[in-house]
């Protein structure tokens, strides 16, 4: 096909794109979210398959098997694990705003400025290669579609149009002005389109290969007759073991993956089904690679093209001009997707960590330039998007073209991942510290560049070669090994400061503290609200700034007229601004805006474990709110009972006016036991609610317990009598005259309330009640013990619980359950102590203890 | 649990896709044209992502 008809079709195709980007944006903006589904999720997740995937995997097969598996093994193990893992990434991006991989870590060391910045170096260190692997992807396509020489000025290379439209591309959905959050739906759809096209692509030509050419599996294995080698003899089990576990943990902190994986994800949810969605995709792209690897070594290994290109060698060699067509597509997909993703999320770190740290550090720059900070960033992100693609395109240009598109790929690899065990750790384990994470990854990053790059400068590392293992496998070795101790050893022999341990503990229990996550973010210093109005207003302009602060305020019941503001609306500004600047930056514009001060380790925990009761008791009053339910209910009750039978009583005294005297009698009698329930009820309920809020005053005196028993007593002998019930006063084992301080009526109160629930325990005319007064060296003692049915010990605890009554045949049933709680308040205001002891059948005995009077 | 369960899903895929159990599959044999360690894969493959979908898409705690 002709040059200028792909390159048209290449930059239409990109077209159609941007209209299904800005399709994706317009609906979002109706609040109809196209990508927060699990399906587009795991598709855009895809984005990890690259030109590499798509191209590079046959070009291995005859020389190394079937090692390219473990590319897509290792990310498959991490998926499984993702509910737990990744999920709890996700958590910790969204609460404090996190926008890349750098931001990540920097704010999990203590927003630590020099780690964003390694960081960010090492991934643009990595990234630029990878970058420009997928641009030469492009680029060689396009010449093998073409049938055309690449020129040897760049600008004639129509390849290069392709490169302009794909800059271009990026930086229209690209970096945004006011949304802090990084959200870019249009882009993420487009990919996730992307996906779905790289996958029908690639399933198209292996089907036609396999079925249309050779008649199945059979027939394109057995035509040519070549052994691919095996695990064992291919560098063995070692190589595989390592790049498995290799790709594992570099998928994730690939930049692009960590974007769509932790930042562009919509809800958590999501991530359940993307945890098999995706793997499946993968297994997918991977059915038809071995076929298509055979196929394209025999039948165009002569030709001497690369073996990298055989996928779109074999449309081309079987003349077939549409299937060659929507291969090249698929591959300009793959590749596309990839540099999009990318170039955003590097160009991200190095404005975040680099750039806006160095312009905020000059003298002036901040108070400045305060009002268009927003747009200063924006602009940042564009030069920097720019700055990526010619460094890629300037990559692919000059390097030779002998470098296959998997050993770049393993490269980058190995580099990136170096930022695992910093992150892994990290949320995972408290006492990783900044200098131990700083360590490692420097460590970690220093070993890997020597062992992978010094060769090609003719330096030998051969001295460190594990035998058995390729470079790659050997410098994963290495370089995570001395990674993992650089970190623990330094994590275990530094100390943190106040500011590590409050984010390790943000980080690590991060499902604990994300319900009250304000609360417990630790900044002590002084701000002046106007500073934060206006920072903020400087990224997402005056009115959204008035509503975030007002949100803010009313959520913790802040004021925002005050001239300081409460350090948790300067948090919150920290965490909105990280959005758009990331962590680094936006620590420095509130240094800028406030004096802060530092804030000690120990005085960390303390207020953490504050936060954490804080909301222990938030749960204890959910707990008092349900009890405080409870009471109503049951006193409504307790009320309507004696009430309905007044009522009923008094309207058959209405209604038949001729009943008998005497049954009226008994009916009156009944209405005013009723009546004289239901006020005692009523002072009960007054009385323990008093009681509770402690606005009982207490008439305290020197009080002699044994007055107070023999007070009881006569109110309560004719009762006893009534009842049939027998009570033994035993006062003799109280020998001084010592006494307590109290309220005389309260504890008389208390004896009979005592008295009367022990009467309801005993059957008539066998019970006894005794009652004795003793004393020990602090406390005097009140036994009230009867011989009637005992409580269970399970219900010992409930007993003096407000209308908690034991079930109890022999109860009376004018017991209303409030006098066992109103004596347990009027003891507790005594100092004293009651307590039951009792087991079913064996009675019950209440012990009263009520501290001495101290003498003067 | 549902942690568990997927800790074990994943080992056990790790455990089956490497040595020592792959160097008894590692042969040349092929079945219906298509080489036996690379269906051996498929299936293993295929059986980790279908167990990670059913334990996900069960109603546990």
């Amino acid at each position: 096909m002709g040059v200028w008809e792909i390159a048209f079709l290449s930059i239409a195709y990109l077209g159609i794109l941007f209209l299904l980007a800005f399709w994706a944006e317009k609906k979002k903006a109706q609040n109809k979210s196209l990508i927060n589904n699990p399906l587009i999720y795991a598709l855009s997740l895809a984005i990890y398959c690259s030109a590499w995937t798509y191209y590079g995997s046959v070009g291995q097969i005859t020389s190394n098997g079937l090692s390219f598996l473990s590319v897509y093994l290792g990310p498959t193990l991490v998926m499984i694990l993702a509910w737990g893992f990744v999920r709890k990434m996700v958590r910790i991006a969204k609460i404090h705003n996190i926008t890349n991989i750098a931001d990540f870590i920097s704010t999990r060391y203590g927003k630590d400025s020099r780690i964003g910045l390694g960081v960010t170096l090492i991934s643009l260190f990595a990234g630029i290669p990878y970058i420009g692997l997928q641009l030469k992807a492009i680029a060689q396509s396009f010449d093998l579609i073409t049938q055309s020489t690449p020129s040897a000025t760049f600008y004639q290379d129509p390849s290069f149009l392709l490169f302009i439209s794909l800059t271009l591309f990026i930086l229209v959905l690209g970096p945004r002005r006011f949304d802090s959050s990084e959200k870019h739906e249009g882009m993420i759809f487009t990919i996730a389109m992307e996906s779905i096209i790289k996958l029908v692509a690639f399933l198209a030509i292996g089907i036609y290969i396999s079925y249309q050419i050779y008649q199945g599996w059979e027939g394109t294995l057995q035509l040519h007759t070549i052994s691919l080698p095996s695990i064992e003899t291919n560098g063995g089990y070692g190589n595989w073991f390592i790049q498995f576990i290799l790709c594992g943990i570099a998928f994730l902190f690939l930049p692009r993956v960590f974007h769509v994986a932790v930042v562009e994800i919509g809800e958590e949810e999501n991530l359940k089904q993307a945890s098999w969605i995706f793997p499946l995709y993968m297994l997918l792209i991977n059915i038809f690679v071995i076929p298509l690897g055979i196929a394209g070594y025999a039948l165009l290994n002569s030709s001497g093209l690369n073996s990298d290109l055989y996928v779109l060698g074999l449309p081309i060699h079987f003349h077939s001009k549409l299937l060659a067509f929507i291969v090249y597509l698929g591959g300009f997909s793959a590749a596309s997707g990839m540099v999009i993703m990318e170039t955003m999320a590097i160009s991200s770190m190095i404005s975040n960590n680099l750039i806006m740290p160095l312009l905020l550090r000059q003298k002036g720059f901040f108070s400045d330039n305060q009002n268009q900070l927003g747009s200063i960033n924006q602009n940042i992100r564009r030069i920097m998007i720019v700055v990526i693609m010619i460094l890629g395109y300037v990559h692919y240009r000059e390097t030779e073209s002998l470098v296959n598109l998997v050993s770049v790929g393993m490269t980058s690899f190995v580099i990136v991942a170096q930022f695992a065990p910093a992150t892994i750790l990290g949320i995972y384990w408290k006492k990783a510290s900044r200098q131990g994470a700083l360590t490692g990854i420097l460590t970690g990053f220093i070993i890997s560049a020597a062992l992978l790059f010094l060769p090609n400068l003719g330096i030998s590392t051969d001295v460190f070669r594990i035998e058995g293992l390729n470079p790659v496998s050997n410098a994963t070795y290495w370089s995570i090994t001395f990674n993992v101790l650089a970190l623990y050893a330094v994590s275990i022999t530094s100390k943190q400061n106040g500011k590590d341990a409050n984010q390790s503990y943000l980080f690590v229990d991060v499902f604990e503290y994300s319900k009250n996550i304000e609360n417990s973010t630790i900044w002590r210093g002084k701000a002046r609200l106007r500073d934060l109005r206006q920072a903020l207003s400087g990224f997402i302009g005056k009115i959204n700034t008035e509503q975030r602060l007002k949100q803010i305020a009313k959520a913790n019941n802040l004021s925002l007229s005050e001239t300081y503001a409460d350090p948790i609306l300067v948090t919150q500004t920290e965490k909105i601004l990280a959005g758009f600047v990331g962590s680094t930056s936006a620590r420095l514009i509130i240094s800028a805006i406030s004096k802060e001060e530092q804030i000690g380790m120990s005085e960390v925990i303390l207020l953490l474990q504050k936060s954490r009761d804080l909301q222990a008791s938030n749960a204890e009053l959910v707990k008092i709110d349900a009890q405080k339910n409870e009471f109503l209910t049951t006193v409504t009750h307790e009320i309507r009972s004696p009430i309905t039978s007044i009522r009923s009583l008094s309207e058959i005294m209405v209604e038949h006016e001729d009943i008998s005297q005497e049954e009226r009698k008994t009916f009156l009698e009944t209405i005013i036991q009723e009546s004289d329930r239901l006020s005692r009820l009523v002072n009960q309920v007054l009385d323990l609610e008093k009681l509770a809020a402690g606005k009982v005053n207490f008439d305290m005196h020197s009080v002699d317990l044994g007055a107070v028993i023999e007070k009881a007593m006569m109110n309560f002998t004719a009762i006893a009598q009534q009842n049939q019930v027998g009570i033994q006063v035993d006062v003799s084992q109280k020998r001084t005259q010592r006494q307590i301080h109290g309220d005389f009526e309260k504890l008389v109160q208390v004896i009979i309330n005592l008295l009367s629930n022990a009467i309801k325990n005993v059957e008539p005319s066998k019970g006894i009640i005794q009652v004795r007064l003793y004393e020990n060296a602090t406390h005097i003692c009140i036994d009230v013990e009867d011989n009637g049915i005992g409580i269970d010990p399970k219900y010992h605890d409930q007993i003096f619980e407000k209308f908690k009554q034991v079930d109890n045949p022999n109860r009376k049933i004018d017991s209303s359950g409030l006098g066992l709680s109103i004596s347990k308040k009027i003891i507790e205001m005594h100092q004293g102590t009651i307590h039951l002891e009792s087991s079913l059948g064996h009675g019950a005995k209440f012990i009263l203890k009520l501290p001495i009077q101290k003498t003067a | 649990m549902r942690n568990n369960k997927l800790l074990l899903v994943a080992i056990v895929f790790l455990g089956l896709l490497n040595f020592p159990i792959l160097h008894f599959i590692d042969s040349k044999n092929s079945v219906l044209g298509i080489p036996f360690i690379y269906l051996y894969f498929l299936v293993v493959w295929l059986g980790a992502i279908v167990s990670t979908g059913i334990i996900l898409n069960r109603n546990s705690k």
